[in-house]
């Protein structure tokens, strides 16, 4: 909404600057974005008067006028018929530049020079050129000579661009914004519409059915006859233009101009084409009608028609119909203005595609009780503008009408709620600035609510009147007094919490990627399987973000992938995020949201130094990392060999955990790794950390330090490379038990001296005892056991 | 012999002073000091003297003895201290080069500013609870005041996925969900963070996927001066302790009355800046006191408690607080980005 100043003060006298009272509506509620100092931007057009018309002696149709202003007489080449001698009118002169930048310069006319332009005011309001069969402004009579036009007409003003909330429905009008300014200015409100308060009921000749009251509650109608359907004054045009709308003809421009005003849309049919007959009913299925911008509309029976009893001639509230038009020929006009019901324009508005004025106050809700007044004062001014001439009476088709609401008020309750203490008259006139009445009952207050007011059904919303308008900011910053509660993080919370930090000692930076992706990239990621499986949105801005996948894979690589192509060739990156697993598709109730952990590498492990190994990240770094994550979430987890699409075929293993599957690690399949362009390998793993919060162990108990001694022994063997190390390392301490209690690989060699199809591994074993220090020929003994099964058990070759 | 003794002792004395190395101390050291060394021959040669002389020349002897002993091991030290000086120098190294870089983690910038958020309402014995991103329309829109064809649902274009399945919008549904969660517990204090969805195209300042913290404090009494006392402690905490906060009226469906929050700008302190658009506030949330009837849908009487909730955009108080101009860096994860937070 955009309310010009000097239209606002037509109905409340303002003592504020425009700038306080913005900043004051805006801490009331009422946001004002801007406050635009708005003038037609035409310079150097100043009042002339005609003091002789002459035809131009070769071109038909023009005129050789002069023009008189204070310096002297202009001659100018005119079109223009409806000017007289004597007529004021505006002079551009030479030099004077119209909106727009068009400059007005001495020109020549078929020999004859013309200094300059009479103007329309289409021309000097908006730099257009004059519309067709419109004649040059006539100014009054009184108009000073040589005064510029625009200060004449005193067409400058300041404009309030207002940011308003849904509630606010009240103020798209400049009368509701009116009283909420009066709340500020606390002076009265000069209401345009109590000027008409006995309209007459009736209007013969002219009937109207409501057939749907539900959707339509209220239909008023006014004839206006000898109507001449013209232009409308620059004033009307201007406050049309700074309001935000375009100006038509003067009828046209009354109905929005009264819309503005009060906030009740009204529509202009042509009598003479529309018929005495008014139904307002539902679309037939099937029904169409072409509306006042050209375009044939589809019908269907959730939209409000307004018809002639047979053919439709309008769409209820959004636009009307091209049919009933007000023309340059129409001779009568039936104003309408209506009510109705705000959430069937709003449907039918947004299946049409049709954002107009009127629909967006009727989708808020207008004021229930001005329908005939509208109509009535709409009529007054197409007389005023001598437009044409008020038939007497209203049609006012009321079905049922509504009575006032009261809303009953608990005063105690309401500054409780708010946290203020204020006198209770004090709190009574607070509402009343607001235009509410008050009927003082004691314990309650019982609050009429002005009918303006659609926003207001219940003590809540008195509450927030009461809030408002004693100001937010003068109610104090407290502190809550409830009994304290303990707040804070859950368990779980806390674990994701080390979780990350954990990932972050471990040198990874942590990612955030989004959770809407799309086909592509699942494909892209080896998992398009996972396609089917994925939650798919119905209303998807584009295919990129259309689903909700169950890995968090693709937005890994899509990150690796952004950031090898803008330089960085070191990736060590993880996330925690949310992967959707869907009970049943389509989706019949909510779905599983787990947290998961991905990590994803490439590039060196370490930072490039001239003291630092340059190695590549691997499968064993990847594995390292999440071996260390379950040791530090006490999870006794094994790696079992795994056949998932994404990873290189021999270098993934499932993490497992008893009878828990945890996730999966691996290198990237490098069919997979050159389809996202990634240069060197990728490892990645995808944990399920749910699972890993639920199985870590929670209450550690301290465990004794050592109190013997322990003793290494050091065991190097060729063995067949097929023989994996886990079951050696498994036979070792089974071999060695119960003194054995740990091996660790610590050398590994192929080739040279190591038969084709064998490794050479070298292993450190501890041995240990609880209650004693061993001595070497027990550890001797256990040592050679553990000898002997590698021997046996994997026909291995020892060197040591 | 005496003046013999004498004479000796004063070469051992140079001898042991001139040498450079230790082994060439130690051979001087058994040339004179030695079982076969020179003063040894000369003590052998003492019975030979006059008995009258001896006691004085052993004397003498042992004096010399001790004497040259005490001076070899003066010149043991000065030949260590040397050699080790002489070792350090050749260990000497270039200190301007680089040290071993350590690849140090960084949370997300959203994840620091929403645990920053967190912490703070920590301490004000909030509980952090969590709510799906998956959601019904029950839960996003109607229970929380928006049915079906409200003008509010204008405001938040919503991914759908089936008619009664979405996206939530925004952090608010945790609000009915916490309740329900508790009831008939008193009071409940919660802030819940999380991921949220709109259907707008992603540009600097409009996001598909933004992040939100939701926060609600349910029980007898609470005002809305609490609200307005616990938003200034959030605002302190978080943006400086010379910060200062403005409420303004606003309006959402599921909170009357309400008010958007803006803090001093953080730039220029309120004299108005680029940044605040000359205004001097910055908007950083939305609030109020909770509807009746969304406290009603959380299973609690609105006659008996009351409460407020607010909802702040974690994207926007990092923008905020790091001067971030552009919405999509957040989740681009350019690392180059992300490196430079904690
Ligand atoms: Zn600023």
């Amino acid at each position: 909404m955009r309310v010009p100043l000097h239209w606002l003060q037509e109905f409340v006298d303002l003592d504020y600057s425009p700038q306080e009272l913005a900043e004051r509506l805006t801490m009331q509620g009422v946001a004002v974005e801007a406050v635009e100092r708005m003038r037609p931007e035409c310079r150097g057009v100043v009042v002339g008067e005609i003091a002789k018309i002459e035809p131009h002696p070769s071109s038909r149709g023009l005129s050789v006028v002069q023009v008189q202003v204070p310096e002297g007489t202009f001659q100018v080449i005119c079109g223009a018929t409806n000017i007289a001698v004597g007529d004021k009118v505006p002079l551009a002169l030479p030099g004077s530049v119209l909106p727009g930048g068009k400059k007005i310069e001495v020109a020549d006319f078929d020999g004859v020079q013309s200094q300059g332009m009479v103007c329309a005011t289409t021309e000097i309001l908006f730099g257009k050129p004059h519309l067709e069969g419109e004649g040059v402004l006539i100014l009054d009579k009184s108009a000073p000579l040589g005064e510029d036009v625009i200060s004449y007409l005193d067409l400058e003003d300041e404009v309030f661009v207002l940011d308003l909330t849904p509630n606010y429905a009240s103020c798209l009008s400049v009368l509701g914004v009116a009283y909420e300014a009066a709340a500020i200015t606390k002076r009265p409100v000069r209401n345009p519409l109590k000027l008409h308060p006995d309209v007459a009921r009736g209007l013969s000749g002219v009937s109207v059915t409501i057939e749907d009251a539900e959707l339509c509650p209220r239909y008023a109608a006014k004839l206006v006859r000898s109507v001449e359907v013209g232009m409308s004054p620059p004033w009307m045009q201007w406050r049309l233009h700074m309001a935000g709308m375009r100006p038509i003809n003067n009828i046209v421009d009354v109905t929005n101009y009264v819309m503005l005003e009060v906030g009740q849309p009204l529509h202009a049919f042509d009598f003479d084409k529309l018929g005495n007959k008014i139904v307002v009913r539902r679309a037939c299925q099937g029904e169409t009608i072409v509306t006042l911008d050209g375009e044939k509309r589809e019908l269907s029976p959730e939209m409000l028609l307004i018809t002639d009893s047979h053919r439709p001639v309008a769409i209820a509230g959004v636009m009307g119909g091209l049919d009933t038009e007000v023309t340059l020929d129409t001779k009568t006009v039936l104003l309408e203005a209506a009510l109705f019901k705000p959430a069937s324009i709003r449907r039918t508005s947004g299946s049409l595609g049709i954002r107009s004025e009127a629909a967006i106050r009727f989708e808020k809700g207008v004021d229930p009780s001005i329908q005939p007044l509208a109509a009535e004062r709409a009529a007054q001014w197409i007389e005023r503008l001598g437009a044409g001439i008020a038939v007497p009476g209203v049609v006012d088709e009321h079905p049922n009408p509504l009575r006032p609401k009261t809303v009953s008020l608990r005063l105690d309750r309401a500054l409780e709620i708010i946290g203020v203490q204020i006198p209770k008259p004090e709190a009574i006139s607070l509402l009343q600035s607001l235009d509410f009445e008050i009927r003082d009952h004691g314990d309650t207050l019982a609050v009429t609510v002005p009918a303006r007011r659609v926003d207001i059904d219940s003590e809540i919303d008195l509450v927030e009147e009461l809030a408002r308008t004693y100001g937010f900011e003068n109610i104090p910053a407290t502190s809550l007094r409830d009994s304290t509660v303990p707040g804070g993080k859950t368990p779980e919370q806390t674990a994701v919490d080390q979780v990350r930090e954990f990932m972050m000692g471990c040198g990874l930076q942590e990612i955030i990627t989004p959770s809407l992706i799309g086909p592509g990239d699942l494909k892209r990621s080896g998992l398009e399987a996972e396609i089917a499986h994925s939650i798919r949105l119905a209303n998807p801005i584009v295919e990129d973000q259309s689903l909700l996948p169950r890995s968090l894979l693709p937005g890994m690589l899509k990150v690796m992938a952004y950031n090898i192509a803008h330089g960085s060739n070191r990736l060590k990156l993880f996330e925690i995020g949310k992967a959707y697993f869907a009970k049943s598709l389509p989706l019949q109730e909510l779905p599983d949201e787990r947290l998961k952990l991905s990590i994803g590498a490439t590039g060196e492990q370490f930072p490039v130094h001239w003291d630092n190994p340059r190695r590549q990240v691997d499968f064993y770094w990847m594995k390292g990392i999440v071996e260390a994550l379950m040791a530090r979430l006490g999870i006794d987890a094994g790696f079992v060999q795994s056949h998932e699409t994404q990873y290189h075929p021999y270098r993934q293993a499932l993490v497992i955990a008893g009878p828990h599957t945890l996730g999966s690690i691996g290198e990237l399949h490098p069919d997979i790794q050159s389809a996202w362009d990634l240069p060197s390998r990728v490892l990645v793993a995808e944990l399920d950390l749910d699972l890993l919060l639920e199985l870590r162990k929670m209450n550690r108990t301290c465990q004794p330090i050592p109190r013997y001694p322990c003793v290494e022994r050091d065991i190097a063997f060729v063995v067949g490379e097929s023989v994996p190390f886990g079951q050696i390392a498994k036979a070792i301490l089974e071999a060695g038990r119960p003194l054995a209690v740990e091996a660790k690989l610590f050398d590994v060699f192929k080739g040279s001296w190591v038969p084709e199809g064998k490794r050479s591994l070298a292993v450190r074993i501890t041995y240990r005892a609880e209650d004693r220090t061993l001595t070497d020929s027990e550890v001797d003994s256990v040592h050679q056991q553990v000898r002997k099964e590698l021997i046996e058990r994997f026909g291995a070759t020892l060197r040591s | 012999m005496e003046e013999q003794i004498l004479l000796l002792k004063q070469e051992a004395i140079n001898a042991f002073s001139a040498a450079t190395k230790m082994e060439e101390l130690e051979s001087l050291k058994a040339k004179y000091l030695g079982r076969k060394g020179q003063l040894n021959s000369l003590l052998k040669r003492l019975p030979t003297m006059p008995q009258e002389v001896r006691p004085t020349l052993g004397k003498l002897l042992n004096q010399v003895k001790s004497d040259l002993e005490n001076v070899f091991e003066e010149q043991t030290a000065r030949l260590r201290r040397a050699e080790l000086q002489a070792k350090l120098e050749s260990e000497k190294i270039d200190i301007t080069m680089p040290g071993l870089p350590f690849d140090a983690g960084n949370r997300h910038v959203l994840t620091a500013i929403t645990q920053e958020i967190i912490d703070i309402f920590s301490g004000m014995g909030f509980e952090i609870a969590e709510g799906p991103e998956v959601e019904t329309d029950q839960n996003n829109f109607v229970a929380l005041n928006i049915p079906k064809d409200h003008p509010a649902r204008d405001m938040q274009q919503t991914f759908y996925i089936t008619s009664e399945i979405l996206l939530r919008t925004h952090t608010s549904p945790v609000q009915i969900r916490g309740m329900r969660a508790r009831y008939p517990r008193l009071p409940v204090r919660l802030i819940a963070p999380g991921t949220v969805y709109r259907r707008d195209q992603a540009d600097a300042r409009h996001s598909p996927i933004f992040h939100q913290v939701e926060g609600l404090a349910i029980g007898e009494g609470v005002r809305f001066s609490d609200l307005k006392g616990t938003l200034l402690v959030f605002a302190r905490r978080m943006f400086g302790p010379d910060t200062v906060i403005r409420m303004r009226p606003s309006y959402f469906p599921f909170t009357e009355p309400s008010a958007e929050v803006d803090v001093s700008c953080t730039v220029c302190k309120g004299k108005g800046c680029r940044t605040c658009g000359g205004s001097g506030w910055l908007e950083i949330l939305g609030s109020g006191m909770v509807h009746p009837s969304v406290i009603r849908n959380g299973g609690y009487d609105p006659e008996r408690v009351t409460g407020f909730a607010f909802g702040m955009g974690v994207e926007r108080i990092a923008m905020l607080k790091y001067g971030i101009d552009d919405l999509r860096l957040f989740l681009l994860n350019d690392i180059r980005f992300l490196s430079q937070f904690h």
